[in-house]
């Protein structure tokens, strides 16, 4: 008899920006799992869409001390005040309170692009195009996702396609609770250097719970008093200060 | 009271205005964005049965494992199979399946740029062989040695007179195996450790249990993201390799080098990978070959002959095979006979050597047909796993093999070869068979026949020898080192190789290459800002690289990472040369 999950969760991830080396396995596993399409030729680092995208960030020390960071950046998952959901005048992201994942619903989605101007993570995206893949290539296309269309605001969800087929899995054997490790995130599968940690934030037994609560873990822009969900994770100080401060390290690095 | 004109214009004004108030026009628009979600441009994910099916990629020597989610036959994700030796897969890898639907497929075999029949080209093929003089000869440039299609190649061309089985690959690479486990300390002269180097996944389980010293000038990822970054320029590494080994010897003259040998010392066992005369040199050193967290001994290497040791114009009929096109093409002319010289690309794609070929056999790509994947690069033993087609084949396609096989006029076929393999490592019964949908590892005894062990290897399956004891081994005669270029007041700068997209992948590389801005782009030039003001560059501008033999237009981008004096460009085929750069 097929039960519905009823224990809530609060997903989220930790980033070990120590092991990441910037390899984009993750974009391009989400670009695949999310039907994202390919770029236009048009298309540059403003418009082109990357629910989660690879920043590279250099600790700004000339030849030859220097030394990169890649910071994978995707929708931060803001649990207080969403920026996104509180702006949007189409009720078009919603925060699930059975998961903590904030949703886009491209339906209700006008194009207005208010979300995009309130995110502070920069983790929204616009459709400027209908969708196109080469020919041929629409065959490829993950069947749980449908493909957004022009004029859309998109971003990361946690691959929701995942958890609603985890959940149907669980619920066809009559489970009312998902097993630890059972819904990841495609990027998180992929990810070849194990840098990223998914899981349930308000479970404290779980591997993400315990990382969160590490001392070298901290938040983007975690003064902005949002809550993301997403945790990152490194030893090296000029990274954590980087992360905390970008305009101000921005602004330091082209005086 | 007469309605006028007036009046006919406020209640126009009136009703637009209420109308704009209204919830009409929301409504509309949101009924619009419902109707455009089923517009015709936007494709409709084919629906079907979802099953799971295992492959082994053979995109690059690594040889990962493949589970891929299918929708009916056609695969619609990769992703890596749990407790593979090789681990996840790398960013071309996870987009495999989209190679078929790539620009620049070569889908039918041409004869001088025309479509040809297959027996046209078989037999203008035969009859260049034929002609072949007493002072040429007939070489299969080998994209992956070790295969068995490379035993195809082999057998071939031992029964001409003059064939050559060569590679464009380092063979000192691929003689032995690599304890990564156990290893404290790489010294890496310019190989992408952190960089697709191996098995990515592989390397990159490790990272945390060794150091990492990066020789070389370009500020690559691997260079950005190691532990002790040594710039040194592309020639000059055997010279530093010395130095490392009088440092380790206690001559404390060279900081640098006292620096690196402060680390080995430290950091034990250590071994050095990458340009071949260097790294034998310090392996030799630190005492690496054939000791644990070192280089290690194994089964089943298959040497071939480095392309760049054949005698200039010996050349007479040069069969190419698909992978091997990274090779500069100017040094395949080199070797090529000066006329009547006939040149195969067996390829999926119409560009690199196939534009240089009198004749292009297509083939097919990854996923297409049956192949193999040999022993993973770095592997400290021999494997073996078959890579089953999850695409059919399309018409008029011919694997490499295949078509040497019908060259030969060898009635067996390349599937038979293969089952020959795997009965071969059946009755040899040594090792182990991981499979990859339970992640199982079962003793090659425990199969009771080369059938159901052939079935195993079409199912998804790895089989791995069981490692030869610690042994001393040697280095191979390796490669000369690249010449150092000198510059010039002409050329004053020097042109070394950057990450460069691929030539051939997945058009979703367009969100790592221009979407995202991770990666250069295409025909980048990448200089330190003070190089690029000494030349009167501008970050961004438009800017025209030179050298003696060469020149190309290119976006001059600035990075204070890079070292002075040289310029990084993000193309195919590395310069190595004196140059200069001008803005355009």
């Amino acid at each position: 008899m097929a039960a519905p999950i009823t224990k809530p969760a609060r997903y989220g991830m930790a980033i070990d920006l120590d092991r990441c080396t910037g390899c984009g396995a993750c974009m391009i596993a989400c670009a695949v799992e999310n039907n994202v399409p390919p770029a236009r030729p048009e298309a540059t680092p403003r418009t082109g869409i990357t629910w989660m995208r690879v920043y590279q960030i250099s600790n700004g020390a000339p030849f030859p001390d220097s030394r990169a960071a890649f910071i994978p950046v995707l929708c931060q998952q803001c649990g207080n005040e969403t920026p996104c959901a509180a702006v949007c005048p189409q009720e078009a992201v919603e925060v699930d309170p059975a998961t903590g994942i904030v949703d886009q619903m491209p339906q209700r989605c006008l194009g207005c692009r208010y979300c995009m101007a309130a995110c502070p993570y920069h983790a929204r995206y616009f459709n400027w195009w209908d969708p196109q893949w080469p020919t041929g290539m629409e065959k490829t296309l993950n069947p749980d996702v449908a493909p957004r269309m022009r004029g859309v605001v998109e971003k990361c969800n946690f691959c929701h396609g995942r958890l609603h087929a985890a959940r149907a899995r669980a619920a066809a054997e009559g489970r009312s609770e998902l097993r630890p490790g059972e819904y990841v995130p495609a990027c998180v599968e992929a990810c070849p250097a194990g840098a990223i940690v998914f899981g349930d934030l308000d479970d404290p037994a779980s591997e993400v719970a315990r990382l969160a609560r590490d001392g070298h873990s901290f938040r983007i822009l975690e003064r902005l008093g949002t809550e993301p969900k997403i945790y990152y994770r490194t030893a090296r100080p000029w990274v954590r200060q980087a992360a905390a401060e970008p305009a101000r390290r921005q602004e330091s690095a082209h005086a | 009271m007469g309605f006028t004109r007036r009046d006919l214009l406020k209640f126009t004004g009136g009703s637009a205005a209420g109308l704009a108030l209204s919830p009409v026009p929301w409504g509309l628009l949101h009924d619009t964005s419902l109707l455009s979600e089923n517009w015709p441009g936007i494709p409709h994910p084919p629906r079907g049965e979802i099953r799971k099916r295992y492959t082994t990629c053979t995109l690059c020597p690594a040889g990962c494992g493949v589970r891929a989610r299918c929708v009916g036959d056609q695969p619609v994700s990769l992703a890596g199979v749990a407790g593979h030796p090789s681990g996840a897969l790398c960013t071309a890898g996870l987009a495999g399946h989209h190679l078929a639907f790539c620009r620049d497929r070569a889908t039918e075999s041409l004869a001088a740029g025309k479509p040809a029949a297959m027996e046209r080209a078989l037999s203008g093929i035969s009859a260049a062989i034929a002609a072949c003089g007493s002072r040429e000869s007939v070489a299969i440039l080998d994209s992956r040695p070790g295969r068995a299609a490379s035993e195809v190649y082999r057998r071939f061309l031992a029964g001409l007179p003059n064939g050559i089985h060569c590679t464009s690959l380092d063979m000192q690479d691929a003689s032995f195996g690599i304890d990564l486990e156990n290893t404290r300390a790489i010294v890496s002269f310019g190989a992408p450790v952190l960089d697709g180097w191996l098995s990515p996944g592989r390397v990159l389980a490790n990272r945390s249990h060794f150091q990492l010293i990066q020789v070389e000038a370009a500020y690559s990822r691997t260079a950005s993201l190691s532990d002790l970054r040594v710039p040194v320029l592309s020639g000059t590494e055997s010279a530093f390799a010395e130095a490392v080994v009088r440092a380790l010897d206690g001559d404390t003259s060279d900081s640098q080098a006292a620096e690196v040998a402060g680390m080995l010392r430290s950091n034990k066992p250590a071994i050095a990978v990458g340009v071949a005369p260097a790294a034998g040199r310090l392996n030799s050193a630190l005492g690496a070959f054939g000791r644990p967290g070192g280089l290690l001994p194994r089964r089943g290497f298959q040497a071939a002959t480095d392309i760049a040791n054949v005698p200039d114009h010996s050349i007479r009929v040069l069969l190419i095979e698909e992978g091997s096109t990274s090779l500069p093409w100017d040094l395949l002319d080199r070797k090529l006979a000066p006329q009547n010289h006939t040149v195969v690309a067996l390829t999926p794609w119409l560009d690199g050597c196939a534009r240089h070929a009198d004749y292009v056999i297509a083939a097919p790509v990854y996923l297409e047909s049956l192949d193999e994947a040999p022993t993973p690069a770095g592997s400290p033993v021999a494997a073996f796993s078959l890579s089953p087609a999850l695409l059919a084949t399309p018409p008029k396609l011919t694997p490499p093999a295949e078509f040497i096989m019908r060259l030969a006029r060898d009635s067996a076929t390349y599937p038979d070869i293969l089952k020959q393999r795997v009965a071969a490592i059946r009755k040899d019964g040594r090792g182990t068979v991981f499979t990859y949908a339970d992640a199982k590892s079962t003793p090659i005894r425990d199969i009771a026949s080369a059938e159901d062990l052939w079935k195993t290897m079409l199912a998804g399956a790895l089989w791995l020898d069981e490692p030869l004891p610690d042994r001393p081994v040697h280095a191979m005669a390796s490669a000369k080192e690249a010449e150092a270029p000198t510059p010039t007041p002409e050329f004053p700068l020097l042109l070394i190789a950057a990450d460069s997209p691929p030539l051939h992948a997945s058009p979703l590389m367009s969100k790592l290459y221009s979407e995202s801005g991770l990666r250069r782009p295409a025909n980048a030039a990448i200089v330190n800002p003070k190089t690029g003001h000494d030349h009167g560059l501008s970050d961004g501008c438009r800017a025209l690289v030179q050298s003696a033999t060469a020149e190309f237009k290119v976006q001059a981008i600035f990075d204070p990472a890079v070292m002075p004096g040289v310029i990084e460009l993000a193309m195919a085929g590395p310069p190595n040369a004196a140059g200069t750069i001008r803005r355009i």
